[in-house]
């Protein structure tokens, strides 16, 4: 199984999908919403990507909906700020940053077309 | 002047229906040509085909009954055909209810000038998939083109919430109608009203009330030696005039301490005899105090899944004729321990709500208006039509000139507040906020500003927001998954998710299809309940890929990308995606609700009394008092389905529906139990299996099979805590199979493997080759040929019968999930 | 005379073509090539001027007799994957003479790789190996390009391992080492060294690359038995493709030996969002084979959880909710499982640094209890096959094989301890299903490749193993 990107789950928090603070009030919450579908609706540009503290993502109309579901029941909404808290680690994490990846690998080897991109 | 919207909402009942229309300020009710705001649910189609509803034709309900039917909506989603001999036509019961949108939309149009195009439609929080999509086609039918629903209780609650306005907390909505009973605990926050919790009865309602009186008339005639039985088809008339008579009873009970019960001239196997019985209110309250109690133990359920005690509501809103019963309110009030909201009508508040909806969801009922000659540049405008926020955002593109206007200004009508000029981007996209009136409807004006800061009027140049509440997306009132072969479900939607709403997962088929066998479907069924096995849960339909699609095998292990998708108006679908052939697959065979006959009915309650004795006797012998408990508080309801079959029997469609409904949550109650014990019984197979090998494996097996035991029966102990069935049972097929391989190193192993398949010679697949090879291993017994006996004594098992498919139970799921 | 020899022979080909005389495919091969070079050289000597004589004596001579290298350097890099095919199919290159319709599938679909797929080529592709007479290693490794070309990274993963791990019987030199090298890119190109090292030190042969790959693998990661600079540069010098890896290997040279690894000191008080924040970065994909740093990030995730109890009740209050803070620890602790778990699924490597009763030992379960229900199903489906004697295409019945084994082999990279339990789950329906395919259907490579890959696990059950070997032996007779 080839994992895609395992922080694209995190990147979909409610709080980050609706750009709202983890402190917004529930009107705070519905008014970001309402907001961000209607410019959707109109076919906004930019209003399809959004930032989060892991990095840009994009959104639609559908995760938008289930973010404003998710935020008002009042369990799922803790649920969420918890994982929405986080401020992210910066510098070198792993001991020896030269274990990385070999990024062109396929390519020197001529090999790019068999690795799906 | 801009018309103002018209906002319609339907309240479709069970004995009554009701329309009523929102226009952004004020709910207005619609009345019906005899000027009454209810009209009865009753639809009556003459000889000559000429179709009446309402009042009109409720008069006939006792004179002409074969041609006028009534209490059709709980037969909605089902197979039932409902026959008008005199016409000579059959109308399923979705047709019916059809006839009374269309008279009731025709009331909107005789009263407002305006035929409604798009409305909203109540169904019951319980109406299962099926049932929803039928109410949805009867609006369709009867000449909306667009239809949205919503569940009864939500619709309360908003009206009740638009009513009451802004207080924060837990409310209840006790819905009781002609024939549905829905709970929902809702919660009012800022203005944003959420639902928390549904429950319900789609078997309970005032109907059941007039059928208790009913009894009660029965028995007392029955002491007077007339007697009417249910079950019996020639007393159908009798019934129905003793049930009028009641229903009356019931009405005049409301008020006063009596009510009789008369009915002149009443015909019972040709004996005519004048029924004359006075009922007391007390009478009244002992025969229907069963069924006001079992509402309360619904509502006393959904409080305490969701974790509230006594006292912790704000209020009660009662809907449905019903409650205006006197003990009823009386119970309610002691039980759930708070006030009713004032001021409500208990009749009209499902349509006034259902209208409210239709306007947060800017469901305008108008035909699209031409459009006006263009006196400006076009702008697309999107902004909420009723929100309980007083800060919306106004959001906006324009379609024209979108190079030339820079800024969009907007301004209240009354003058009191505008905007600041707001930048348009680049795509001539913007949102502004704009600043709403409290609780009315709010008119803005907009323009546009050209760079030098000139005015452009817009097209259009109006429009308005309704200060209100804000509900969102309705939510889903049972889970829907699919079936997986192993009898669990994949849940794709759970209760109280929003609509609409669409899921994909990736599954997994369990066993290779090869294209072209005439008959080999690979199934996936659709299931809607909140069981955890799939065979409890109702199948509402499913996705089939006959083996005749496939250009090539379909291995096991192949990948089936499977998305669900529901939109609000209760409409399912579903599309499988099969990588390995590049196929998508998206015919769901939705279901009906089949008619079962009387004698399977019958049949199946038979084997529930013996399956729940079993239960108990077993529970009695385990000193499990709570299942015991458990059990007898259930089995009384096996007689109430025994009295709606010989109800059925009778002609009683609805009790027939209702008795099917009645065994299928006794069978969910029994398999939970047998789930419960089951799985201490599992605990101790795996220490009878373990017992076994450790038996055989500590005399004939080597160290590393002694040390994969061990690690093999930790692993099945690990499963076995974490409740993982399926992984408790490889593990323990693991060790059985060790100790079954240092078993069959004793010498005499394979003889006395050879005696006891030799004893079942008759039950093999095979006899006549059974019976050979027993014959023929007898002599190598003799002999003490081993060899030729381990050979035999596999040939035999080759031979033994196999055990049915166990994929039945899973609704024939070809699915797994990893 | 020359051209009279070369008809002469032949004709006594075409002989024993018709069956008239027995002789081995090979010996066959051999001789076409000779009549094929002498027909040939004296066609040219008769015809050609003197001057272009050399060159198409040249070309004669590799295409006749050492046709491998003609097709690497200059068939395969010219993108004409039908010229490549039928070059292989016409040249008869003896080493791939056992399937040389499979072998012309892989130089086709070499060549087709740096065109980039196209899906007319691709399906004419698999339409050839469909039809071709016998598959065994190189069919596998045709069948693991062509699903690498139509972006099925998991199947083509599957097809090569099988083929990389084959008996060498049952592979050429060649095909393994084109399997292995996809099997190192695949896993450099995402930094899992671990595997890069296992597939070139501990696999079936060893072949030049990989293993300079597995030492260059071996100093990357900071492992202390790895070789100094001095033993690491005739190794890099001996291997092929010095030019595209000496970037890589410079990295590696700069990595000094025999340091111990410094971790970063676990953070005690950490507060909760740094945590998640740690969390975050170790699940980033350049750091997600680092098991280590990944087991810690999650157990302080997991610590620091419980000082939020608090917060969180304060937080149900304040939004309405009657219910206490455990749901939601619960709920926050099944989302880490889920997290992680796909990445340990995709490397089970990961799991050597979960400890127990740790949410990477949970997540290691789920993994665990995955990949048991997918040897299960397939083992189920194994044995309603063998009862009811139905079988897939060749093609499919190796991906069968390929999906089974590699699950096996994960759940074992995962828990080793695990062998005796994952052998007693899978022999009986796969050894059974050996059979049918050996005997029903005559596909001799791929029951013998099940034999030898079950003997490999049987050594707890001494009956297997007698009847394992004895099947084996049978069955390299055979091939």
């Amino acid at each position: 199984m080839t994992t895609g990107d395992p922080l694209a789950l995190w990147r979909s928090n409610p709080f980050f999908v609706l750009e709202v603070a983890t402190d917004a009030t529930p009107t705070d919450v519905e008014r970001a919403g309402q907001r961000l579908l209607a410019l959707l609706t109109v076919g906004s540009a930019n209003v399809q990507t959004y930032p989060t503290p892991l990095g840009p993502a994009t959104r639609d109309a559908e995760q938008i909906r289930q973010a404003l579901a998710a935020l008002r029941d009042p369990e799922q909404r803790v649920l969420h700020e918890l994982w929405a808290s986080v401020i992210p680690a910066g510098g070198q994490a792993s001991a020896n940053g030269n274990a990385g990846p070999w990024e062109e690998a396929e390519r020197a080897l001529g090999w790019s077309a068999l690795w799906a991109r | 002047m801009t018309t103002r919207p018209l906002y319609v909402g339907i309240d479709l009942g069970t004995t009554n229906s009701t329309v009523a229309v929102f226009d952004a300020e004020e709910i207005t009710l619609i009345r019906n040509s005899l000027g009454s705001v209810l009209t009865p649910s009753v639809v009556r189609i003459d000889a000559r085909g000429n179709v009446t509803v309402g009042a009109r034709a409720r008069r006939f309900l006792d004179t002409d009954p074969t041609n006028t039917r009534s209490e059709f909506k709980r037969l909605m989603g089902t197979t039932h055909q409902l026959e008008f001999p005199a016409s000579g036509t059959v109308r399923r019961p979705e047709e019916l209810s059809a006839e009374v949108l269309k008279s009731l939309r025709q009331d909107v149009a005789d009263q407002l000038g305006v035929a409604p195009q798009r409305a909203v439609v109540s169904v019951p929080a319980l109406f299962e998939l099926h049932q929803t999509a039928a109410a949805s086609n009867a609006a369709m039918r009867a000449g909306f083109e667009r239809v949205e629903l919503i569940q009864e209780p939500v619709a309360s609650a908003i009206a009740a919430g638009w009513t009451q306005g802004g207080s924060n907390g837990p409310w209840l909505v006790y819905d009781l109608g002609g024939g549905t009973f829905d709970v929902s605990l809702l919660e009012t926050r800022e203005g944003l009203l959420r639902v928390v919790g549904h429950d319900g009865d789609n078997f309970l309602g005032g109907r059941d009330f007039d059928r208790a009186l009913m009894d009660l008339a029965i028995a007392r005639l029955a002491a007077d030696g007339v007697v009417i039985d249910r079950a019996n088809p020639q007393h159908a008339r009798a019934l129905r005039q003793l049930r009028l008579a009641a229903e009356e009873a019931k009405i005049e009970l409301t008020r006063a301490g009596e009510a009789p019960i008369f009915i002149a001239g009443l015909d019972v196997d040709g004996q005519v005899v004048d029924v004359d019985l006075v009922v007391t209110r007390p009478d009244y309250e002992a025969a229907v105090g069963p069924l006001i109690d079992r509402s309360l133990a619904i509502c006393t359920r959904l409080l305490a899944a969701n974790g509230l005690g006594d006292g912790a509501l704000e209020r009660v809103v009662l809907v449905g004729g019903p409650t205006v019963t006197p003990l009823l309110r009386e119970r309610v009030r002691a039980v759930l321990g708070a006030d009713f909201g004032e001021g409500l009508d208990p009749m009209t508040l499902v349509a006034q709500g259902a209208a409210l909806f239709a306007g947060t969801v800017a469901l305008d009922g108008r035909p699209a208006a031409k459009a006006p000659p263009s006196t400006g540049p076009k702008v697309w405008l999107q902004f909420p039509a009723m929100t309980s926020d007083l800060t919306p955002f106004v959001v906006g593109k324009l379609l024209e000139q979108a190079n030339t206007i820079k800024q969009i200004k907007i301004s209240r009508s009354d003058g009191e507040w505008q905007s600041e000029p707001t930048p348009c981007e680049a795509d001539g996209t913007f949102a502004v906020m704009v600043r709403l009136l409290a609780r009315q409807n709010t008119s803005f004006a907009v323009q546009g500003l050209d760079g030098n800061g000139q005015a452009v009027t817009l097209q259009p140049a109006n429009f308005s927001i309704a200060h209100g509440i804000t509900l969102g997306d309705p939510p889903l009132s049972r889970s829907i998954g699919v079936a997986l072969a192993d009898n669990r479900v994949q849940v794709y939607f759970n209760r109280g998710s929003p609509l609409p709403i669409r899921r994909t997962f990736v599954l997994h088929t369990v066993e290779t299809v090869h294209p072209g066998t005439e008959g080999h479907v690979l199934k996936v069924p659709i299931v809607q309940g909140e069981f955890a096995w799939a065979h409890l849960c109702r199948l509402v339909g499913t996705l089939e890929i006959p083996s005749t699609e496939l250009s090539a095998p379909l291995p096991v292990g192949s990948e089936v990308e499977l998305m669900l998708e529901l939109d609000r108006g209760g409409q399912l679908r579903a599309q499988a995606r099969i990588a390995d052939l590049d196929r998508i697959f998206d015919q769901v065979a939705l279901l009906m609700t089949p008619q079962v006959s009387l004698e399977a009915l019958a049949d199946a309650l038979n084997k529930l009394r013996t399956r729940a004795a079993d239960l108990s006797r077993a529970a009695f012998l385990d000193r499990s008092g709570k299942t015991a408990a458990r059990l007898s508080a259930a089995v009384p309801r096996l007689d109430e389905a025994e009295q709606n079959i010989r109800a059925a029997h009778g002609g009683d469609l609805d009790a027939g529906e209702q008795a099917r409904r009645m065994l299928s949550d006794f069978d969910a109650l029994l398999a939970e139990i047998e789930a419960e014990q089951a799985w201490p019984e599992l605990g101790r197979k795996i220490e009878e299996s373990f017992a076994m090998a450790v038996s055989w494996v500590a005399g004939h097996g080597n160290d590393a099979e002694r040390s994969t035991l061990n690690e093999t029966y930790q692993a099945c102990k690990r499963a076995f805590v974490a409740r993982d069935a399926d992984e408790v049972e490889r593990q323990r097929a693991v060790i059985e199979r060790l100790g079954v391989a240092a078993y069959f190193r004793h010498p005499g192993a394979w003889e006395w493997e050879f005696e006891r398949c030799a004893a079942r010679v008759g039950e093999s697949t095979d006899v006549r080759r059974a019976s050979e090879l027993a014959a023929k291993g007898r002599e190598a017994v003799r002999q003490r040929d081993r060899e030729t006996i381990e050979r035999i004594v596999r040939e035999l098992w080759s031979l033994a019968p196999v055990d049915h498919d166990e994929q039945k139970l899973g609704h024939g799921s070809g699915l797994r999930k990893r | 005379m020359g051209a009279v020899a070369g008809v002469v022979i032949v004709i006594v080909i075409v002989r024993i073509l018709s069956g008239s005389i027995k002789v081995p495919a090979i010996a066959l091969a051999i001789g076409a090539k000779v009549g094929l070079f002498v027909f040939t050289i004296a066609m040219v000597q008769a015809t050609a001027p003197e001057v272009a004589n050399a060159v198409l004596h040249a070309v004669a001579f590799f295409l006749i007799w050492a046709p491998t290298p003609l097709l690497r350097w200059i068939v395969v890099p010219l993108r004409m994957p039908r010229t490549a095919y039928w070059t292989v199919r016409i040249c008869f290159p003896l080493g791939l003479i056992k399937e040389i319709e499979a072998a012309a599938v892989v130089y086709g679909a070499l060549a087709l790789v740096p065109k980039g797929p196209s899906d007319q080529t691709i399906s004419w592709l698999e339409r050839k190996l469909r039809n071709a007479e016998t598959m065994q290693g190189s069919g596998v490794v045709a069948a693991g390009l062509l699903a690498a070309l139509r972006k099925d990274v998991d199947r083509a993963r599957g097809l090569l391992a099988t083929a990389d791990r084959m008996h060498p019987r049952l592979i050429p030199r060649t095909m393994r080492a084109i399997a292995r090298d996809w099997l190192v890119v695949d896993a450099a190109r995402v930094g899992n060294w671990h595997r890069v090292i296992r597939l070139g030190r501990h696999g079936v042969t060893r072949l030049r690359w990989s293993y300079s790959m597995a030492r260059i693998g071996e100093r990357l990661t900071g492992d202390p038995q790895a070789w100094r600079n001095w033993q690491l540069w005739p190794c890099f010098l001996w291997a092929p493709r010095r030019r595209v890896t000496y970037p890589l290997f410079r990295r590696a040279l700069a990595v000094p030996v025999r340091r111990p690894v410094q971790l970063d000191a676990a953070p005690s008080a950490t507060e909760f969002s740094l945590a998640l924040g740690g969390l975050a970065r170790a699940l980033e994909v350049a750091n997600a084979h680092d098991g280590e740093l990944l087991a810690r990030s999650v157990q302080a995730v997991d610590r620091d959880l419980d000082s939020m109890r608090e917060m969180i009740e304060q937080r149900l209050g304040m939004l309405g909710s009657r219910r206490d803070a455990g749901s939601v620890l619960t709920q926050f602790r099944q989302h880490l499982i889920d997290l992680v778990t796909p990445l340990i699924e995709d490397d089970p490597y990961l799991a050597r640094a979960a400890q127990p009763g740790s949410i990477m030992e949970q997540a290691v379960w789920q993994v665990r209890r995955r990949l048991m229900g997918d040897i299960d199903a397939q083992c189920r489906d194994y044995r309603d096959r063998t009862a009811g004697e139905s079988s897939l295409d060749l093609v499919a019945e190796w991906e069968r094989w390929a999906w089974l084994n590699s699950s096996a082999i994960r759940l074992l990279e995962l828990d080793s301890a695990a062998e005796s339990v994952v052998f007693q789950m899978v022999y009986a329906p796969v050894c059974n299903f050996a059979v049918y395919q050996h005997n029903g259907r005559k596909r001799i490579a791929l029951a013998h490749d099940m034999f030898i890959w079950l003997l490999r696990y049987a050594q707890s059950v001494p009956e297997a193993r007698q009847l394992l070997a004895k099947n084996v032996q049978a069955g390299i007779a055979g091939i």
